[in-house]
């Protein structure tokens, strides 16, 4: 170790963003290779974990295994406990309570996500960064303050860029007073009348047949979807008037300035602060440490190798000589580590840039040249896993091409995907629909990539790195060889087909072994236990016909031609009126269409049922759902219909099932009046019914199967505990998918309508 | 006097030969030197069919003329054979009506009140009221139905009675109304060597419990065939089924044989040697291979199945079950016997579009394949017409398509049973009871018109001897997922079918063509 270790281990260093892809990577090389050093982590509370817990996990990562490896885990976890003090604090809304004895302080706190709102990451990099500052003074100690920076901070300008300060007139408290006072805005006018009236004819349009709720809970969504997307936008254009691609680039060029007029006023004050800030470019997976290949972060090129590897980039906006900056993650670590223990002389501020492009450039068509190579060596599985992904052919186009092309190849996918919704769920269009939702899905993920990083594949610059060479070349030799940051000693070709790129796609190579959720086709596997319920929605899911073919079906087989004729002719022509109560919901359409029945015989119908109409019903059930409700039944359960249907087209079903509950015909005498005796249970009114049913019969919901194929069923599916989407619509298809439901195509082996009538109408035939 | 059957050998002038793949027609060119065999000339009918079924009912074999068997009180139950014989159905009159007319005006004459008709119709489905209308004519009909004409209902446990075991521990147990009756009138129409005789009362008004002692793999193995009675333990069971029913009921049988004119007018020429087709003929196989070839399914179908054969009736014996169905059976084998020399490697068939369980249906891929491997396979005498590890190649498409209402147990047979093995043991041991005993199957046979929830495990086993024999079985035409699904390899050809046979048997095989219909047995030397 050396003297400028020695000085750090004299007291402690503080760091924070432990819990980050630097930071982790940071604390992990403290651990394993500086015993004598102890840390203080700041870390606040998230997502429900304080800062202990948060830290168990944080030492039981990847990062953290070869020196536990080494050390032994029992060594670990009592070198966590005598070597860690943890400070929970949450940096962006108050000052922290530092200890006194702190050397040096590594600010890696941040937010990196390039298109955070303003306000958001004003606070995150900003604030915070002044808030940890002042805590540093408030201690009265003068530790050294190295503060984690990105290259990016010179914004949009192209050409040299040296380790000095970044020129600006921005002033981070207008932005920061600005930002929140646009989120205001932008709260409110997401609640006009206007908006919100836009927002629920949208939800409507997508979720009205799941019903009332459904609808409310989308449009809800659809509004705090607009806001966010109204803060980034407010971010970004004002990012851009001022000189930045990005919130982010923009936030830390803030972050430096305020950091040195905080400093400045401190050395006004007769403190003696020393500052260094060290610059990064983009921080990619380890050459060496913790070990080859490790990474925390899915965020820089990740998403670029992984959609060019997946065949879904044909052209990359920028220019072939365009430099990339990438930087592995442990020489920004070493360097880190190395300007910790070497602080400037007092009341002065260094710049350190940690990054490739003045003394080992790579080019966007080095990189790209081999990625080709690597993934034509070992390409990626398919969409399907039967096959492998054959990477196309990519061109460099110049940047302004890349944005519209891709916007008008989203509207494209999204229009034909809305379309392709209206149809009805035959085999061929959810085919199609299966392959525009995929296609939509990369189109957008690669245009989205394409927004972030278009800024950086078009600048032109290089980031000159003599000052942090000259700390690299100042260490001893021995050092230098273990825990150099000299990025010209970088072999590209090496570091990307060897670590580089295999690491970024590994998880999509493990995800390729995992079998697929859905399943197609056969039985879904019924819950094992007591208590189980199976309940079934008959239209779609057990029966191939529905409530207008039942109709026929009474009318054609009981009528002379004639009457089966004006009768039609009656159907036909108030099919317009029919159209109008199925958009108003299935309910009202059951209820107008059941007026059809209105003077009809009760006996007659049950003969009719009984001599003919049982056996149509028979052919147009599905086998394969039939075999499922046999299953249940088989294995103990109770067996639940329920249906819009009249109860008199199920009694040939009846068997298979302890309950049926199905829409009665009122019966006036003999004659039916045309009226429903009860409301249908379709729709939303069919979840609030298993609610009530299960209640009525001792059943627990979290034990129901549901099975049902349309999306007005969605409401049914979610409230039971077991839902299966059963030949679905597009739409229940698409939901089932997000929600991971089963999904089984039971569509096999019923005749069609038109055999199935005509076989019954032979029959008559023959009898007559 | 027709001419005998005929062993033809392709030669050069041979023309194309058809060849059914189910409801479509082929002409295949055959590899030179392929036996074809054909069945004898249709045989001449009798020229009076009420007087010679008269001449039978009032001088029976082996029992007292029937009127003498009547008595006024007397219980009399008159049984006939289903819709499975013969095929396709005969024209109207069908000769079970004449029979059964004759035998209800005996009855009326002596006085006999109480006469029930039931159809036995075993384990297959009910028939509907159109089809057994059909068979029984309008007159019987229109007296008898729905009270006193029935199918027999297998799964009705209050009517069937149990009549003991057999001397091999076979359960006996029949319908309660023939049980019980006076006497029972078997009237029946065979048009295999298989039916009739002692099949006719254990089987035909049998229930599962009955039927599962010689519809087994095992009694199917060792039946070679089950079309040569005297070779075949299954002939053996029903034989000690029949013995044992005689000690209860008096039984007197009455048993039909007709030629083999199974196609009317110009449709004749799918019976008639290629080479003999008129004119007339040239111009129906045209007319009917253009329809068939492009037209939707369910019109082929509709169409295929109105056919109604002119058959003749070749010979009524009646009385004792034994001594008239060794007459039925000469009859039997005058008009199906075919003499060939020696085995071939490799045999082709034709399955056409109609079996016994697919009359007024869809003839699904089970049973096609029990067709080929089953009924075809065993059309012979003496040895199998394909040496052992020989190849049978047959065509049909194999399109998974079923009827929902009469076959369901065969659609989840397939789905559930066949995915899970093809092999005939195995599936009788894993999935026979559960399927036999499935309520909702119950329910179907009884009150819709489904095939027994055990049917399609029977129309396997139907198979399980040629599969135990041969090689290799392909299919040509077949859907391959269809066919890999029943154990079977698919071809696209015969051409393509014989290269893939070459593995099993060889670069020159001999090959046999049986052309059917007509049905011909061979008689392999």
């Amino acid at each position: 170790m050396d003297t400028g270790f020695r000085r750090l281990s004299s007291g402690r260093v503080l760091i924070t963003g432990a819990t980050g892809f630097v930071g982790q990577a940071l604390l992990a090389r403290i651990l394993d290779q500086h015993p004598r050093v102890r840390v203080v982590l700041v870390v606040r509370h998230r997502g429900g974990q304080d800062a202990r817990a948060r830290l168990a996990r944080l030492v039981a990562k990847p990062a953290f295994v070869p020196w536990r490896a080494r050390v032994g885990n029992d060594e670990a976890e009592r070198a966590v406990a005598s070597r860690v003090t943890l400070i929970e604090a949450d940096l962006g809304q108050s000052v922290p309570h530092l200890p006194t004895d702190i050397r040096a302080v590594i600010h890696c706190a941040g937010e990196v996500a390039f298109d955070r709102p303003l306000d958001d990451i004003v606070r995150t990099n900003v604030l915070g960064t002044l808030n940890l500052l002042q805590g540093v003074r408030l201690t009265g100690a003068s530790p050294h303050f190295v503060h984690v920076s990105t290259a990016y901070v010179t914004g949009c300008r192209d050409g040299t860029m040296a380790e000095a300060a970044v020129k600006s007139d921005a002033d981070w408290r207008a932005e920061l007073d600005c930002a929140a006072a646009a989120r205001q805005a932008a709260e409110l006018e997401s609640r006009s009348a206007d908006l919100q009236a836009r927002f629920l004819r949208q939800a409507r349009r997508d979720d009205g047949q799941a019903g009332a709720g459904a609808v409310a809970s989308r449009a809800e969504r659809l509004r705090t979807q607009w806001l966010a997307r109204r803060l980034t936008d407010y971010g970004r254009t004002r990012a851009r008037v001022l000189g930045w691609p990005d919130t982010y680039s923009f936030s830390k060029a803030l972050a430096e300035q305020a950091l040195e007029q905080a400093v400045s006023t401190a050395r006004a004050a007769g403190e003696a602060p020393a500052l260094s800030i060290v610059r990064p470019s983009i921080i990619e997976t380890a050459l060496a440490a913790p070990f080859p290949g490790w990474s925390d972060s899915f965020k820089t090129s990740g998403p670029l190798i992984v959609a060019y590897g997946q065949g879904l980039v044909t052209a990359v906006p920028m220019q072939r000589e365009t430099v990339l900056d990438i930087v592995p993650v442990d020489l920004v670590v070493n360097a880190l580590l190395a300007v910790a223990a070497n602080p400037p002389a007092a009341g002065r501020t260094a710049y350190y840039h940690v990054a490739s492009s003045a003394r080992n450039p790579l080019t966007g068509g080095q990189l790209l040249d081999h990625m080709r190579g690597y993934f034509q060596r070992h390409p990626l599985p398919d969409a399907h896993g039967e096959g492998t992904v054959a990477v196309p052919e990519c061109r460099f186009i110049p940047p302004q091409l890349g944005g519209p092309a891709l916007r008008g190849a989203q509207w494209l996918a999204g229009a034909t995907r809305q379309g392709l919704l209206r149809l009805p769920a035959a085999g061929q269009a959810t085919g199609w629909l299966d392959t525009v939702v995929r296609q939509e899905g990369r189109v957008s993920a690669v245009r989205r990539l394409a927004e972030l990083y278009a800024h950086y594949l078009e600048l032109d610059v290089v980031f000159t790195d003599d000052r942090t060479l000259a700390l690299h070349r100042s260490m001893p030799g021995p050092q230098r060889r273990e825990a150099g940051f000299d990025v010209a000693a970088l072999d590209w070709t090496d570091y990307l087909n060897g670590t580089h790129f295999p690491s970024v796609v590994a998880p999509l190579r493990a995800l390729a072994d995992v079998p697929a959720r859905r399943v197609r086709g056969g039985a879904v596997r019924p819950p094992s236990g007591d208590g189980v319920v199976a309940v079934f929605d008959l239209e779609g899911t057990v029966l191939a016909s529905n409530v207008v073919e039942a109709y026929l079906w009474t009318r054609l087989l009981d009528r002379d031609a004639a009457e089966c004729a004006a009768d039609l002719a009656g159907m036909l022509s108030a099919v317009p009126r029919y159209l109008s109560f199925a958009r108003r919901g299935r309910g009202a359409f059951l209820r107008d269409f059941a007026h059809r029945y209105r003077g009809a015989c009760e006996e007659d119908l049950r003969l009719l049922v009984l001599r003919q109409v049982g056996d149509l019903v028979l052919t147009r059930a599905w086998p394969a759902a039939l075999r499922q409700i046999r299953q249940h039944r088989e294995a103990g359960h109770r067996t639940v219909l329920v249906t819009g249907t009249l109860d008199l087209f199920v009694a040939p079903l009846r068997p298979l099932f302890d309950d049926v509950v199905a829409a009665r015909l009122e019966f006036a005498g003999s004659r039916a009046t045309g009226a429903l005796l009860d409301p249908p249970v379709v729709g939303d009114a069919r979840a609030e019914w298993l609610r009530l049913w299960c209640e009525r019969h001792d059943a627990d919901p979290r034990r129901v199967c549901a099975y049902a194929d349309h999306y007005s069923d969605r409401a049914f599916l979610e409230a039971a505990g077991h839902p299966v989407a059963v030949n679905p619509d597009a739409r229940l298809r698409q939901y089932a998918r997000q929600a991971h439901w089963p999904i089984v195509m039971w569509a096999d082996h019923a005749l069609g309508p038109v055999a199935a009538l005509t076989g019954a109408l032979r029959a008559q035939a023959r009898r007559r | 006097m027709g001419r005998p059957g005929l062993v033809l050998e392709v030669d050069e002038r041979t023309p194309p030969l058809l060849v059914s793949s189910g409801e479509r027609f082929h002409l295949e060119r055959f590899p030179l030197g392929t036996r074809v065999v054909y069945p004898p000339d249709p045989v001449d009918g009798v020229t009076d069919v009420i007087t010679a079924i008269r001449e039978a009912l009032l001088h029976p074999l082996g029992a007292d003329p029937l009127p003498e068997l009547m008595f006024a009180g007397m219980r009399l139950t008159v049984v006939f054979d289903d819709l499975s014989l013969p095929l396709p159905p005969m024209a109207a009159p069908d000769i079970r009506q004449l029979v059964i007319e004759q035998v209800i005006e005996i009855a009326a004459a002596k006085g006999v009140a109480d006469v029930q008709l039931i159809a036995a119709n075993s384990l297959h489905r009910r028939m509907t009221p159109a089809e057994i209308r059909h068979i029984v004519g309008e007159r019987v009909f229109f007296s008898f139905w729905p009270d006193r004409l029935c199918n027999h209902d297998a799964e009705d446990h209050d009517s069937l009675a149990y009549l003991g075991t057999t001397g091999d521990g076979e359960e006996v147990e029949i319908s309660r109304r023939a049980a019980e009756s006076d006497l029972l009138v078997y009237v029946n129409i065979t048009t295999t060597a298989m039916s009739g005789g002692a099949k006719s009362v254990p089987v035909g008004l049998g229930s599962y419990r009955s039927l599962r002692h010689h519809h087994n793999v095992e009694t199917l193995q060792h039946s070679r065939s089950f079309m040569d009675p005297a070779n075949s333990a299954m002939h053996h069971s029903y034989e000690r089924m029949r013995a044992l029913v005689a000690e209860h009921i008096k039984v007197f049988v009455v048993e039909t044989t007709v030629s083999n004119d199974s196609a009317p007018g110009p449709l004749r020429f799918m019976v008639a040697r290629e080479w003999e087709w008129t004119s007339p003929e040239q111009v129906a196989f045209q007319a009917i291979k253009r329809v068939t070839d492009h037209a939707p399914a369910t019109v082929r179908r509709a169409m295929l199945h109105r056919i109604r054969a002119p058959y003749r009736l070749s010979g009524v014996h009646a009385g004792d079950s034994a001594l008239v169905h060794e007459q039925t059976l000469r009859n039997v084998h005058r008009q199906q016997l075919t003499e060939v020399n020696g085995q071939s490697d490799v045999l082709v068939l034709g399955v056409p579009y109609l079996s016994p369980y697919n009359v007024n249906s869809v003839m699904n891929p089970i049973l096609a394949q029990c067709m080929a491997l089953g009924y075809l396979f065993n059309m012979y005498r003496g040895q199998p017409v394909v040496r052992r590890h020989g190849v049978l190649i047959f065509f049909h498409p194999l399109r998974p398509e079923f009827h929902p209402l009469h076959h369901p147990s065969y659609i989840d047979f397939y789905e559930e049973v066949l995915a899970s093995s093809s092999d005939p043991a195995t599936i009788e041991r894993k999935f026979e009871k559960q399927y036999a005993a499935d309520p909702w199957f119950i329910h179907l046979y009884r009150t819709s018109y489904a095939y027994h929830g055990v049917h399609p495990f029977y129309m396997w086993y139907w198979g399980a001897h040629a599969r135990q024999h041969l090689g290799d079985v392909i299919a040509v035409g077949a859907t391959p997922l269809a066919a890999a699904r029943l154990g079977v390899r698919a071809a696209s050809s015969l051409a393509d079918a014989l290269e893939m046979s070459r593995e099993t048997v060889g670069s020159s095989p001999a090959i046999t063509y049986i052309r059917v219909p007509p049905l011909v047995q061979a008689e392999v030397r």
